[in-house]
């Protein structure tokens, strides 16, 4: 799980710091924010791997910042994390393209091997971005 | 099926009122879960390195802890009153005691707009009524103000004098509040920017 960087973003600041902690004592990078606002103005200063956010949250609510990170950053990779995990939310968050939903209080291990998940695909996606660049820059330099 | 009886209304509230306070213990939960989770990683990682725990940071866990089962014993207090206002069909009950109720509960959903509640109740007011409708009558009213889009003002203050309630900024009652209202017989009267609610 080295070199892996999560973003963890919840209004609880107790939960954020502890599960950051926990996430750091096994070789994770973590950056917390207690806000969606606060999440985007991480994500403009940092890459991360993966993001673990709140549904959840007073003014900017986790949908709406999940697809705000989406439009931007769609190889990034969100992981839900809830204690209100209905099926419509779920539903709707996988929808807007959020990789899992996972519901409060969550286990460390599940969200380890999520993050896992998360960043793989995370790779594979820029991976294939990257050589569908190359492709059309092939293509319009006729090589 | 016929949903448009005001008690289908209070039923709704109600499990809106559950939802929130649910998903308010689970946040206490979780940040039990993760505390625990870190003393145990605490003392895994001192019985690796046989280094001794630090006692401030054991110290700092389970104040946490403790604070955390506090915060949630007040959750379910108020699950627990919230679940019995059903019990007697009619209920010489305090104002001010179950207006504060009904704010409490409603705090999170509350919190989430960016809204801040107020209570003012200089003088005690008794009042006979069936407490699960009134209750609902005053989330009814808290909903009306949150789901206002052009809702500038982020406070609602609440002020009980003798037999009247004083709600400011004033609200646009919706026809769900007037028809709960008048299930207890209670008037709604707005004007000067304040919604007043008549105990009659």
């Amino acid at each position: 799980m080295e070199n892996t960087k999560v973003l963890i973003v919840d209004d609880e600041k107790e939960f954020c710091e502890t599960l950051a902690e926990r996430m750091k004592a096994r070789g994770l990078e973590v950056l917390t924010a207690t806000s969606g606002d606060e999440a985007l103005k991480k994500l403009q200063e940092k890459n991360v791997d993966t993001i673990i956010l709140d549904l959840v949250m007073p003014g900017m609510d986790g949908l709406e910042t999940l697809q705000k990170i989406k439009s931007t950053m769609p190889e990034l990779q969100i992981i839900l994390l809830t204690g209100q995990a209905t099926v419509k939310k779920g539903i709707e968050a996988m929808k807007l393209g959020a990789f899992d939903f996972v519901e409060k209080p969550a286990d460390i291990q599940q969200l380890l091997s999520l993050i896992k998940e998360a960043k793989n695909k995370k790779m594979i996606l820029v991976e294939k971005k990257n050589e569908e660049k190359i492709k059309s820059i092939l293509q319009e330099k006729g090589w | 099926m016929d949903l448009s009886n005001p008690l289908w209304d209070l039923i709704q509230i109600k499990g809106q009122i559950t939802a929130s306070i649910s998903h308010e213990l689970k946040n206490c939960l979780a940040i039990i879960q993760e505390k625990s989770g870190l003393l145990e990683d605490l003392i895994e990682l001192s019985e690796e390195d046989n280094n001794t725990l630090s006692l401030e940071k054991i110290k700092e866990i389970t104040t946490s802890i403790f604070n955390q089962t506090v915060r949630a014993n007040k959750i379910v207090q108020n699950l627990n009153k919230l679940a019995h206002t059903p019990d007697d069909k009619c209920l010489n009950i305090d104002i001010s005691e179950y207006l504060s109720l009904s704010l409490s509960v409603y705090k999170r959903i509350a919190d989430m707009k960016n809204i801040e509640l107020t209570l003012t109740s200089p003088e005690s007011f008794q009042y006979s009524t069936q407490p699960f409708i009134f209750l609902g009558l005053i989330i009814s009213i808290l909903n009306d103000f949150t789901q206002q889009e052009e809702n500038k003002e982020k406070k609602l203050s609440f002020l009980v004098k003798k037999n009247k309630i004083y709600i400011e900024p004033q609200i646009k009652v919706s026809s769900k509040s007037e028809q709960i209202a008048s299930l207890l017989n209670i008037t709604l009267e707005e004007k000067n920017n304040t919604l007043c609610i008549n105990l009659t």
